[in-house]
């Protein structure tokens, strides 16, 4: 919340014309005002020598000029603040007295000024006035009389309330840095508590307490956990990132008797530790091998079968990838890992905390005796999650995650299942987000569409959309996320499109694209390319020539000797710039097409594309039809903007 | 403090408030909401109050009497407030400090939570009230049951007993509790806990309660015809509880599950309907969310 800036109090005066009746009939033939003039006059308030004339294009009228006074800022404000918090969208609002009022919690009391005087605000039953409250408990709930914000600030400082939520993190944030240092440790980062404390409390101190250091025989991630979903705490660990048997609450006291708050934070974590040992304990007796079985009657989700489905599925799409990449070695790792990803949806411990999905199916593969690599890969299958998240650490996680995002995304998509506006209730846009980072980050070129294709297999018996449709939506899709993506790398937009229009079923094809673009954009070779290959696009346009379709070029009936030259540079190009792409070496694709600007510009300065005779004018077409698809090959540059 | 006493003592802080004090339903329940002093007296426009203790029995919580914390039967007490006061939230601190809860020694919190009875068609908005990190009430402002809208709105406060004797006695196991000067909790509760705790995760005949569920939303929906809600909520009860037991001993898939729940809360909001207006709605219902979880 931030002080409100000087404004006027007033808005300015400003006149209104009111128009009547038509002057015909406003006066009788002696200039005198006829019963319509009278009436007018009375239902404005004033004598008929008030009123003026207007003259409009349907003739001339009798008017009112009004002038409108203006209103009070405080007029305004009483009117506009109640809907504008009516008009709050609200996730989830209650009633709680006669009126009916939505909202998200009561309201008890409006402060309301402006310029030291109550502004007359009503919502609910209740009408604004010039008190607050101080904190409930530690100030008494003590009333305070305001005068103006700071003073607002103030009062209710002093009364064990800071309104400032950036100052209650700042305070937080220096409580628990002070109390780990306190302990020898460090704290174990986690921007999302520190905001959601900081909203929890009106007088932030910090409070540090012990647990049992037996229960450090649980995994970290599991205490964690534990202290972070139940208690909002945050953990510290030692310099070589082993937990400390600790926490820091966050708590909203001022100190006074943090013993015994720390003593009842505790006993309350030691309750929360003994059930996630308990879960621990009791989920280690059943092996992850035999959940398999238990898969089977928990359904993924409508329409797409039960959990086990969709590991067979994840298994044999997996299968499917580790042929494409030539890494046999990996097979059976990535087989076992999928078929045992989903397992630990059975446990007590995801049941309770379901972030940890995944993660302890790591973790109780781990302590089972399982492979490394396959835990390892079970552990990280979800990975990336939020966009801060790393991706899986080797390649068997990193297909399996793949596997089981193109999973859900051809499962949704062939139910048209399509997120839109900020519905996306699945997270299929995280989904497909994951599935690019993962290709980029391991630098897997990929084919996207083929990896759907084969994903298609799988839900083909749920599915109510063609292979074509659900690839079209998921190419979209993709080239979308890829879009906000590379945005958000630091590539221009009209680079990413140059590129997108042309190559978008791998990403990692379709960066390197981006940065040879990007090194080339300011060439002056470039820049002019960009505006003949705009010019190219609009002849063809014009001519209703279809640029993708095949071309048939008849050397023999060229006339000039520009277009034989641009004809040959274009024939021994063309097979370069394939040859160049298929060796990833698209600086110096780009650099060939940017050679091609002489035989263009001299190919423009001296032909007529649009020759009298048709079939001189069909082969100058399909010339730059030629040109054009050669270009297309890289990057479709007509996107790009002049710079 | 004792157990007894804390009870005791906070129903003669709100029979002081003007409440009725009430007693426990005799029909195994999973929370104090079910009980019909809550449940039928929320709806329709008449002001009540009224305070009970109430025994809650959550099969799945049980732990054969080895964990310090969680049991299948705890005990709630659960006060309705209709309509809801504006001072209710002050009202509320007051009761914690009659039972030796000084405010100022402690870190209490209002966090927002909105409480859902699936089985129940109930919902409503509030805050787990936390003291030094404890769950130790659920303040809710009622908001529909048996699907209809509530008006006037009700508070309904469920104060967790156990947790928050633990708390007043600093005692880290529930079975360390005294119950009174010579009884202690785990006298009167232990063996319960682990009898209960075998029958329901190990015992619990399941083809004999798939059989009683739907004996049991048989005779409801036959008594609804009938109009006689008030034996007919009994029997919405006991297909909970039937659903409950099933449940904690594994038995139902999660396809089962929710069309169960949804089959109690057709029952709850029929139920409802009828006690408010005498009509039958089964014709024209399906309109409900789908249930999320069972309370």
């Amino acid at each position: 919340m931030s002080p409100p800036r000087g404004g006027a109090a007033t808005q300015p005066a400003r006149s209104q014309v009111i128009t009547g009746p038509p002057l015909a009939i406003a006066f009788d033939r002696d200039g005198r005002p006829t019963a319509a003039a009278l009436g007018f006059a009375r239902k404005n308030q004033v004598e008929v020598e008030a009123l003026s004339r207007v003259k409009t294009q349907k003739g001339s009228y009798l008017a009112y000029r009004k002038q409108v006074p203006g209103r009070g800022a405080r007029d305004i404000l009483a009117e506009e603040i109640p809907n504008a918090i009516k008009g709050l969208e609200l996730p989830k609002s209650m009633r709680w007295e006669a009126s009916q009022f939505l909202f998200l919690r009561p309201i008890r009391w409006i402060l309301c000024l402006f310029d030291g005087q109550v502004v007359p605000v009503q919502l609910a039953s209740v009408r604004a006035g010039d008190r607050t409250y101080g904190h409930r408990i530690l100030a008494g709930n003590r009333e305070a009389v305001v005068a103006n914000f700071a003073d607002y600030r103030q009062k209710l400082r002093e009364a064990d309330v800071e309104i400032d939520s950036v100052e209650r993190l700042r305070r937080i944030q220096a409580g628990l840095e002070e109390a780990a240092l306190g302990q020898g440790g460090h704290l174990v980062e986690d921007r999302r508590l520190l905001q959601t404390v900081a909203h929890l409390n009106e007088h932030p101190g910090v409070v540090c307490g012990d647990f049992d250091p037996e229960f450090l025989k649980l995994p970290a991630e599991v205490l964690i956990t534990v202290m972070r979903e139940h208690q909002k705490y945050f953990s510290l660990q030692d310099r070589e990132g082993n937990l400390l048997p600790k926490f820091l609450a966050v708590v909203d006291s001022d100190g006074a008797c943090s013993a015994q708050i720390q003593a009842g934070h505790e006993r309350v974590l030691r309750a929360r530790l003994s059930d996630a040992a308990f879960f621990w304990e009791s989920d280690l007796k059943v092996s992850l091998q035999d959940r398999i079985g238990l898969l089977k009657k928990i359904t993924y989700q409508r329409n797409l079968g039960t959990l086990y489905d969709k590991a067979l599925r994840i298994k044999g799409l997996s299968r499917f990838m580790v042929k494409g990449m030539q890494h046999p070695e990996l097979l059976s790792s990535v087989q076992q890992a999928a078929e045992l990803c989903k397992t630990d949806l059975t446990t007590e411990m995801v049941r309770e905390f379901s972030n940890l999905q995944g993660v302890m199916g790591g973790l109780y593969g781990r302590a089972q005796g399982i492979e490394a690599g396959v835990s390892e890969a079970i552990y990280d299958h979800y990975l990336p999650g939020a966009s801060e998240d790393g991706v899986p650490r080797g390649l068997a996680g990193a297909i399996v995650a793949m596997a089981d995002k193109l999973d859900t995304l051809a499962g949704a998509f062939c139910l048209g299942l399509i997120p839109t506006g900020s519905r996306d209730p699945l997270g299929l846009r995280r989904q497909a987000m994951g599935l690019i980072r993962i290709l980029l980050e391991k630098e897997l070129g990929l084919s996207c569409e083929g990896m759907l294709a084969r994903a298609y297999e799988g839900v083909r018996s749920f599915a109510d959309r063609s292979l074509e449709e659900t690839t079209l939506t998921f190419r979209n899709f993709l080239k979308d996320r890829m879009r906000f993506l590379f945005r958000e790398q630091g590539y221009r937009y009209d680079e990413i499109n140059a590129v997108l229009e042309v190559c978008w079923d791998n990403p990692v094809e379709v960066r390197k694209r981006l940065g040879a673009i990007a090194g080339m954009r300011e060439s002056s070779d470039f820049q002019s390319l960009a505006t003949s290959f705009k010019r190219i696009k609009n002849i063809l346009l014009k001519a209703g020539i279809d640029p993708r379709a095949a071309c048939a070029i008849d050397p023999a009936r060229f006339a000039t000797p520009e277009e034989n030259l641009l004809h040959s540079r274009v024939v021994a190009i063309d097979r370069r710039i394939s040859g160049a792409l298929r060796e990833g070496r698209h600086e110096a694709a780009l650099g060939m097409m940017a050679s091609l600007r002489p035989a263009v510009d001299s190919f423009f300065d001296r032909v007529l594309v649009m020759d009298e005779d048709p079939g001189v004018r069909k082969n100058r077409l399909a010339l730059l039809t030629f040109l054009l698809q050669t270009f297309l090959k890289v990057a479709d540059v007509s996107e790009m903007v002049a710079t | 403090m004792w157990f007894q006493q804390l009870f005791m003592e906070l129903l003669t802080f709100w029979a002081e408030q003007g409440c009725v004090i009430h007693l426990p339903y005799d029909v195994e329940k999973g929370a104090g909401t079910m009980n019909p002093e809550t449940f039928f007296r929320v709806l329709g426009p008449d002001p009540y109050r009224v305070a009970y203790l109430e025994p809650s029995r959550r099969p799945a919580d049980g732990r054969y009497g080895e964990n310090p914390n969680r049991v299948q039967k705890h005990h709630q007490l659960q006060v309705v407030l209709k309509s809801s006061p504006p001072e209710v939230q002050s009202l509320y601190l007051k009761s914690l400090e009659t039972i030796g809860i000084d405010l100022r020694g402690h870190d209490i919190r209002f966090e927002e939570d909105n409480w859902e009875s699936p089985t129940l068609g109930a919902w409503g908005a509030g805050w787990q009230v936390l003291l030094d990190g404890l769950e130790i009430t659920q303040f809710t402002y009622f908001q529909q049951a048996g699907g209809l809208e509530l008006n006037p709105v009700s508070v309904e406060l469920t104060y967790g007993l156990e947790r928050i004797a633990m708390f007043l006695s600093h005692r880290s196991d529930v079975f360390d509790l005294e119950w009174n000067a010579s009884v202690g909790y785990r006298d009167l509760r232990h063996a319960d806990e682990v009898q209960f705790s075998r029958y329901n995760f190990e015992f619990a005949d399941i083809d004999l309660h798939f059989g009683w569920f739907n004996d049991y939303e048989k005779e409801a929906d036959r008594l609804i015809e009938k109009g006689l809600i008030l034996p007919a909520y009994d029997y919405c009860l006991k297909c909970s509880h039937t659903f409950n037991v099933l449940d904690a001993r594994g038995a139902i898939s999660v396809s089962e599950r929710t069309g169960m729940i949804q089959r109690v809360r057709a029952l709850a909001c029929r139920i409802a309907q009828r006690y408010l207006t005498g009509e039958d709605p089964s014709e024209n219902s399906g309109t409900e969310n789908e249930p999320s979880e069972l309370n």
